[in-house]
C-alpha cells in the first residue's frame, strides 16, 4: 500500500522523477523538421519509428552523466529571525559526492508570502557549493519548511532529475522593526509630523533630566545660574516627566483585525505599532505589559522594565494570528485589570468601528476608566471612506454608499458620546498608527495624566 | 528461506485465477463475414450463387483489375462493389466495357457509379422491419420478389429497363457503352444465400444476368472484397502528414511533461485567505436592496449631507434645506437653489421612493457632496 501511494505521488507530479529540458524539446523539434523534409523524398514508418525511439533513447544516456540521487546532500542556513519586508539571504549548502558537475536549481518549501527569488542555473562542481537566494517575507509568523526541492542536469542538459530532500527547520518572521529603530534613533524626528515635542516642559512638574543651553521661550525660573556662571553661557535645567509609569497594551486579534490593508492586514500593522509604542515606553523608563486576546486571552506578558523587556515582548507577540472569532472585549478588560492593579495607561489596539457597535463594551470601559487612563486606537477604514465617495452608478453601489454613510455617522456619534465620558478614541491612517499612538501617550505623560 | 510477502502473493494469485477462468470459459465465436462476401456461407453471403456459377459456367474469381482494351468476351460480375476511390479504377472498367465485354454490377445504391443516376424511392418506405414481398415486372411478366433497396435507377433514354417495380421505376437496366454493355441492378439482396431461392429471385437473376450468352464468366473479387477495397488509414495521406502528426504527438507529450511536472510546494492562493473590511457594508446593502429600503437609504444620504455641511460651514442640523443650500450656494453649480430645496423637502416628505428615483437622487446628492467636500 505504501509503495502504491508512493507511485501515486510520483504520478501526481510530485517528488522525484525525470523531466525533459527545453534543450531536448528543441532537439526533438529539429529532428521533426529534418524528418519532415526527408518525407517529401522518401517516407517509411519504420524510419519514423526508429528515428523517434533512437533519438529519445540516446538522449536518456545523458542521465548517467549527472550525479546519482544518493550523491547529493543538502543543508539550509537561515538567519535566526527574518524581519517582515526586509530582504534576507538564505544559504543552501550542497554537497556533490559524485565526479560529475551539474547545474542545480532549487525551490524551498516556503509559502508565497516569502517572495523568494531563486537562482536559475547554479553550477555545482564535485565537492561543496553554496547557493544563495533572497527572501522578502510579507507575513509574520512561525514557519516550518520541511523539504527542499532540487532539480539538476548534466552539463549537456537534455534530461533533468528532480529530487526532494526532507529538511525540517523553523523560520521565524518577526514584525518589521524599522519604525521602532527609527524611533529609538531619534524620537524627536520620528514624531516630527505630529508637532508634539517628546518632552514638553511644564514648570514644577517632572524630574530633573539634564542641563542644556537656554533658548528663547524657556521658563526663566529654570535657569541654572551656577552652571551659567561656570560656562559663561545661559544654561537651563531640563526636566522630563517622571519615570516608572505603567503602560498596558491590549491587542485585539479578533476576526475584524484580519482586514486587508495596503501592506499586510490590520493585525500586522497593529503589532508593529504596539512594538514601537512598547519601545518608546521602555525607553522612557516605564513598565510595559501586553495582553493579546480574541475570544480567549491569547497571550499575556506581565509588566517589565528596560529595553531588554522589548525582546520578551517581541518573542511573545511575533506569531500572533488573526482568529476567526469575534473579540471578547469584556473578558480582555477584566483580565487586564487583574494583571495590572496599579493605575496605568491602557492602550487598546482594535477595530474601533466594531467596538462602538457593542454597547456593553462601553459599560466595561467606563468601569475601567475609573482606575486607568484608557486610549482606544485603531486604523482608519480606508475602504469605508472610498465607499462613501464612490459614484452611485448601480443600485447596489448606491445602496453601499448610503450604508457606509450611515455607519460613518453612527461611528462619529458614538465617538462623541464616548469622548464625553472621557474615553479617547483615535483612528489613524495605517502608516501613522504608531506615530499617533505614541504622541497621545507622550501627551498624556506630559500632562501627568498617568498618575 | 525468505518469507514471501503476502501483499505480493495475493495479486499474483488473483491474476492466475483470472487466467484460468478465462481459459475454461472461452468459447469460439461465430466467424464474422462482411455482407455479400463470395466465400461467405452466412445468410448474407453469396457463396451459393458463386459456387453455382463456378461449377456450371466455369466462372473464375479474379482479384485483379480487368486487363486493358482487349475483347476477351468476358462477363464480369461485381457484387456490391465499394465506390471507386481512384479514377484509374473506374477508367479501367470503362475501357473493359468499351472493348466489347459485359459488366454486371449489383449494388443497392449505384449512384455516381459509371454515371448511373439513382434516386430515393419513397414507395418502399412502408413499414419499418421486414421487407414485404411485392410484384416486379421483367419483360412485362410479373415476378414475386422482395425489394431490399430504397433506391431506383433513373434510366437515360438509351437504356433498356430489365426489371421494374409496380410503379414502373427501374430496378435493373442495361446500357450499351462502346462495343460492350453495362448491366446494373439495385438488388444484390436477391442473390444472397438466404433469399436466392425464395420468391422468384433466381428467375429474376436469370433475367438480369445474361446467363445464356457465350463468354468467359469472371467474378470480380477485387471490388467485392470490402477490406482490400478501402485504403488502410496509414496510407491515405502523404508521408509528411504522418510526420507532423506523430512528431507533434511526441513533442506535445514532452512539452506537457516539461511544463506539468510539479516543482516546489503547493501554494495556497492568497485570495482564499484575504478578508476585506467592507464585507459588512456589502452584506447589509444587499439586504437593503432585497428589502427595497430606498427611502431609508435616501434619508441616510441626506443625513450625511447635512452632517458634512454642518462640519464644514457650521449650518445647524435643524435648519431647513432652503437655509442650508443658500448658505453654500456659491460653491454649487446648480443655481436654482429654491427649486432644489423644494424638491429635497418634497423627497423628505415622501413615504416611498422607487428604484429609478433612488438612483437618480443618489447621483444628485453625490454631486452636491463632492462640491461641498472640495471646498
Amino acid at each position: 500500500m505504501k509503495r502504491f501511494r508512493r507511485l501515486l505521488d510520483r504520478l501526481l507530479f510530485r517528488d522525484r522523477g525525470i523531466i525533459p529540458t527545453k534543450k531536448l524539446l528543441y532537439l526533438f523539434l529539429a529532428l521533426s523538421g529534418a524528418l519532415f523534409l526527408i518525407s517529401f523524398l522518401f517516407f517509411s514508418w519504420i524510419l519514423l519509428g526508429l528515428a523517434i525511439v533512437a533519438v529519445l533513447g540516446l538522449t536518456l544516456f545523458d542521465l548517467f552523466y549527472s550525479p546519482n540521487r544518493k550523491d547529493l546532500e543538502v543543508h539550509r542556513d537561515v538567519p535566526d529571525e527574518l524581519e517582515r519586508f526586509e530582504t534576507e539571504l538564505i544559504t543552501i549548502t550542497l554537497e556533490n559526492k559524485s565526479i560529475f558537475p551539474c547545474y542545480v536549481r532549487i525551490e524551498d518549501d516556503l509559502p508565497q508570502s516569502f517572495q523568494a527569488s531563486y537562482p536559475t542555473r547554479f553550477l555545482l562542481q564535485p565537492g561543496k557549493g553554496e547557493l544563495e537566494y533572497s527572501v522578502k517575507p510579507s507575513v509574520r509568523g512561525k514557519y516550518h519548511p520541511n523539504k527542499i526541492y532540487i532539480r539538476y542536469h548534466s552539463q549537456l542538459g537534455l534530461w533533468e532529475k528532480q529530487i526532494t530532500m526532507p529538511y525540517e527547520q523553523e523560520i521565524k518572521v518577526i514584525p518589521n522593526l524599522s519604525e521602532t529603530k527609527r524611533y529609538l534613533e531619534s524620537a524627536q524626528s520620528f514624531l516630527l509630523h505630529e508637532g508634539i515635542k517628546t518632552r514638553r516642559l511644564k514648570s514644577g512638574q517632572g524630574e530633573f533630566a539634564n542641563i542644556r543651553n537656554y533658548v528663547v521661550g524657556d521658563d526663566p525660573r529654570k535657569i541654572n545660574w551656577r552652571q551659567s556662571a561656570k560656562l559663561q553661557e545661559v544654561m537651563t535645567n531640563n526636566d522630563e516627566p517622571e519615570h516608572g509609569k505603567y503602560v498596558t497594551i491590549l491587542i485585539d486579534c479578533g476576526r475584524l483585525m484580519g482586514a486587508e490593508l495596503k501592506s499586510g492586514n490590520r493585525l500586522e500593522r497593529t503589532i508593529e505599532a504596539a512594538i514601537t509604542l512598547a519601545a518608546c515606553a521602555l525607553d522612557n523608563g516605564d513598565h510595559v505589559s501586553v495582553v493579546a486576546f480574541a475570544k480567549d486571552i491569547e497571550m499575556t506578558i506581565p509588566a517589565g522594565k528596560g529595553l531588554d523587556h522589548l525582546n520578551t515582548i517581541l518573542r511573545g507577540i511575533y506569531d500572533l494570528e488573526v482568529q476567526a472569532s469575534e473579540s471578547n472585549y469584556a473578558m480582555a478588560f477584566q483580565h487586564a485589570q487583574r494583571i495590572q492593579t496599579r493605575r496605568s495607561m491602557m492602550i487598546l489596539f482594535t477595530d474601533v468601528y466594531s467596538l462602538t457597535h457593542e454597547s456593553h463594551s462601553f459599560y466595561f470601559l467606563k468601569q475601567l476608566r475609573r482606575k486607568h487612563l484608557v486610549l482606544l486606537t485603531g486604523i482608519e477604514d480606508e475602504l469605508l471612506h472610498r465607499t462613501i465617495e464612490q459614484e452611485p452608478t448601480t443600485i447596489y453601489r448606491a445602496m453601499q454608499k448610503s450604508t457606509a454613510q450611515e455607519q460613518y455617522l453612527a461611528f462619529n456619534r458614538m465617538k462623541l458620546v464616548w469622548s464625553r465620558q472621557g474615553i479617547t478614541l483615535i483612528e489613524s491612517k495605517e502608516d501613522k498608527l504608531a506615530v499617533s499612538t505614541i504622541s497621545h501617550y507622550i501627551d498624556a505623560l506630559n500632562r501627568g495624566l498617568i498618575g | 528461506m525468505r518469507r514471501i510477502n503476502p501483499a505480493v502473493l495475493y495479486p499474483l494469485f488473483l491474476v492466475i485465477v483470472l487466467v484460468l477462468v478465462t481459459i475454461f470459459t472461452y468459447k469460439e465465436e461465430a466467424k464474422q463475414y462482411p455482407p455479400f462476401a463470395m466465400d461467405s456461407p452466412s445468410p448474407t453471403g453469396t457463396k451459393a450463387i458463386v459456387t453455382y456459377l463456378q461449377e456450371n459456367l466455369d466462372a473464375k474469381i479474379d482479384e485483379e483489375l480487368p486487363s486493358e482494351g482487349n475483347n476477351l468476351n468476358q462477363i464480369r460480375v461485381l457484387i456490391d462493389p465499394a465506390l471507386f476511390s481512384k479514377i484509374e479504377v473506374e477508367e479501367a472498367y470503362l475501357d473493359f466495357i468499351e472493348s466489347g465485354n459485359t459488366l454486371v454490377v449489383l449494388k443497392e445504391n449505384p449512384d455516381e457509379l459509371f454515371d448511373i443516376q439513382s434516386e430515393y424511392s419513397f414507395q418502399t418506405l412502408t413499414v419499418v422491419g421486414e421487407a414485404e414481398e411485392t410484384t416486379v415486372f421483367a419483360d412485362n411478366e410479373p415476378f414475386q420478389a422482395t425489394i431490399f433497396s430504397n433506391f431506383r435507377i433513373t434510366p437515360s433514354p438509351d437504356d433498356t429497363v430489365l426489371v421494374e417495380d409496380e410503379s414502373g421505376d427501374a430496378i435493373a437496366i442495361e446500357r450499351n457503352i462502346g462495343d460492350g454493355k453495362l448491366i446494373v441492378s439495385t438488388e444484390p439482396g436477391w442473390i444472397t444465400n438466404h433469399f436466392i431461392l425464395s420468391s422468384n429471385h433466381l428467375e429474376l437473376f436469370q433475367e438480369i444476368a445474361p446467363l445464356d450468352e457465350d463468354g468467359e464468366w469472371v467474378l470480380d473479387s477485387l471490388s467485392a472484397d470490402h477490406v482490400s477495397a478501402s485504403i488502410p488509414i496509414y496510407e491515405v495521406y502523404h508521408g509528411w502528414v504522418y510526420i507532423i502528426i506523430f512528431c507533434g504527438a511526441v513533442l506535445t507529450l514532452l512539452f506537457l511533461w516539461y511544463q506539468g511536472k510539479r516543482f516546489g510546494p503547493v501554494h495556497v492562493r492568497r485570495e482564499d485567505i484575504v478578508r476585506y473590511s467592507n464585507e459588512r457594508i456589502k452584506a447589509i446593502s444587499i439586504w437593503h436592496v432585497k428589502g427595497k429600503h430606498y427611502k431609508e437609504a435616501i434619508d441616510k444620504q441626506l443625513d450625511y449631507l447635512k452632517e458634512i455641511i454642518r462640519a464644514r460651514f457650521g449650518v445647524p442640523l435643524h435648519h431647513s434645506w432652503q437655509d442650508r443650500l443658500q448658505h453654500i450656494q456659491k460653491f454649487l453649480t446648480i443655481k436654482n437653489i429654491d427649486e432644489l430645496s423644494h424638491q429635497i423637502s418634497e423627497l423628505e416628505q415622501k413615504d416611498a421612493v422607487n428604484k429609478q428615483e433612488f438612483l437618480a437622487w443618489s447621483k444628485w446628492l453625490d454631486e452636491i457632496r463632492e462640491e461641498v467636500e472640495q471646498k
